[in-house]
């Protein structure tokens, strides 16, 4: 039997899962580096994992949304990623999406609310 | 950090090779980035922990297929793989037992002939499994499910959602399909590996097969993969049990092409065992150059009539499919 902890983690992860792409995309109009990312959106209290967000990154540069370059000019080379101009038009109508998105679902959540109400 | 490299090729080893370098250096920067400066082993094992199973990290770079038959598929591919499986294990076995039957001192003893018939069994079974999923795998890549068809890749459209109530006569009838399977199987089975048992016993002559098994070895290549072929479209009519476009054509094509391989075997006057010929010589009054003649003139004849059928057949799916 599933407990209901990893019933909700799992839940978590699945809600988690959209919104991350839209993240990504949004912290990457100036380059960045895995890890610098990571720790980028962890200050701005939206934390991926780091297991994740590598893999996404190189997705989202074959679906051409970003585009990546090697940075060899200090002692430790680093791979920085950058949004493209496909990526920022993909940004923006995602971005329109998940606007109306919650703002229906938020219609949804408060029919709720009220009815707990009654 | 030899840890590190470890870790590094546990998750690069299963990637495709174009990217397995690019990933392995990336991978490193990152991970180099996690650490801090002097890093120690406890930190090293909490980065590469964070992490996680490499296993898991290396499906999440991987950018293609993981899997041979997807959800898509999968409950088609179980359906035919028990069915094809079954009858091909049967189409086998039968062959197994005919050869025994029509070749005397091949196996006399009744435990040789329940050996063979039980590794014919088996290796039918293994042999439709094989092939079965072999065609499955080309589906699921061709991507026949994202559009309907191999050939027109194109979007899904309403028009395509077959219409219960009347499917009418471009419905093809399941049984007649598996017939056509299991004859498919024993006709490539029998050419490919046992021509011997195609022959006759003429008024108490020795069994004598038809064909030249050396001659025939020369076209093996076309017969398996016409073979295949035929298997291949009744799969698709196993999936799609109805008469489309492409499927007649795909059926016309397969029937035009089993001709002219018959074509190329009849003209192929080494084909006909001569020892099969001297027996009907025997039998006649004839010189062995009539009964060459005639026997020639009798397979022409069965050409022009299997042809006829061919026509017929490839005809008859292209009408159906337009009722």
């Amino acid at each position: 039997m599933e407990s209901t902890d990893d019933i909700l983690s799992s839940l978590i992860v699945e809600l988690k899962r959209g919104t991350l792409i839209l993240s990504v995309l949004s912290q990457l109009f100036s380059p960045e580096y895995g890890y610098s990312l990571v720790q980028k959106l962890e200050e701005k209290n939206n934390p991926i994992d780091a297991g994740t967000l590598y893999p996404l990154l190189r997705r989202l540069e074959k679906q051409h949304l970003l585009v990546s370059n090697w940075d060899t000019s200090e002692a430790r080379p680093r791979k920085f990623y950058v949004i493209s101009e496909e990526g920022k038009r993909v940004f923006q109508c995602l971005k329109e999406e998940w606007r109306t998105l919650s703002d229906k679902l938020e219609n949804l959540l408060e029919e709720e609310r009220n009815h707990g109400d009654n | 950090m030899e840890i590190i490299d470890r870790y590094i090729y546990a998750v690069t080893q299963s990637l495709p090779e174009n990217i397995r370098e690019d990933v392995s250096e990336e991978l490193r920067s990152n991970i180099q980035d996690m650490l801090p400066e002097d890093a120690s082993e406890e930190h090293i094992k909490k980065v590469l922990e964070e992490l996680g199973n490499p296993a898991k990290l290396a499906v999440e770079y991987n950018p293609e297929k993981r899997y041979l038959i997807g959800p898509g598929l999968y409950n088609r591919y179980i359906t035919l793989l028990k069915l094809i499986t079954g009858i091909a294990a049967l189409a086998m076995g039968g062959v197994a037992l005919l050869t025994w039957l029509l070749e005397p001192g091949n196996g006399e003893s009744l435990t040789n002939l329940i050996k063979d018939v039980i590794s014919a069994v088996l290796d039918g079974a293994m042999q439709g499994a094989f092939w079965v999923t072999l065609i499955f795998i080309i589906l699921e890549r061709s991507g026949v499910q994202e559009g309907h068809s191999p050939f027109a890749k194109k979007k899904w459209t309403v028009e395509e959602l077959p219409d219960i109530k009347d499917y009418g006569k471009k419905k093809i009838s399941r049984a007649s399909t598996i017939v056509e399977i299991l004859f498919t199987i024993i006709v490539t089975v029998v050419l490919v590996f046992r021509p011997s048992i195609i022959g006759v016993s003429l008024n108490g002559s020795p069994f004598v097969p038809m064909l030249n098994a050396d001659r025939l070895n020369t076209y093996i290549i076309g017969i398996v993969l016409l073979g295949l072929i035929c298997l291949g479209i009744l799969v698709w009519k196993t999936i799609y049990p109805y008469w489309s476009i492409p499927l007649a054509a795909a059926n016309a094509g397969c029937n035009i092409a089993i001709c002219i391989l018959m074509l190329f075997m009849v003209r192929d006057r080494q084909m006909v065992n001569s020892e099969f010929l001297t027996i009907l010589e025997g039998l006649t009054n004839m010189t062995l150059s009539q009964v060459t003649l005639l026997w020639q003139k009798f397979l022409w004849l069965f050409a022009a009539g299997f042809i006829v059928i061919a026509i017929c057949d490839s005809m008859a799916g292209v009408f159906k499919c337009k009722r």
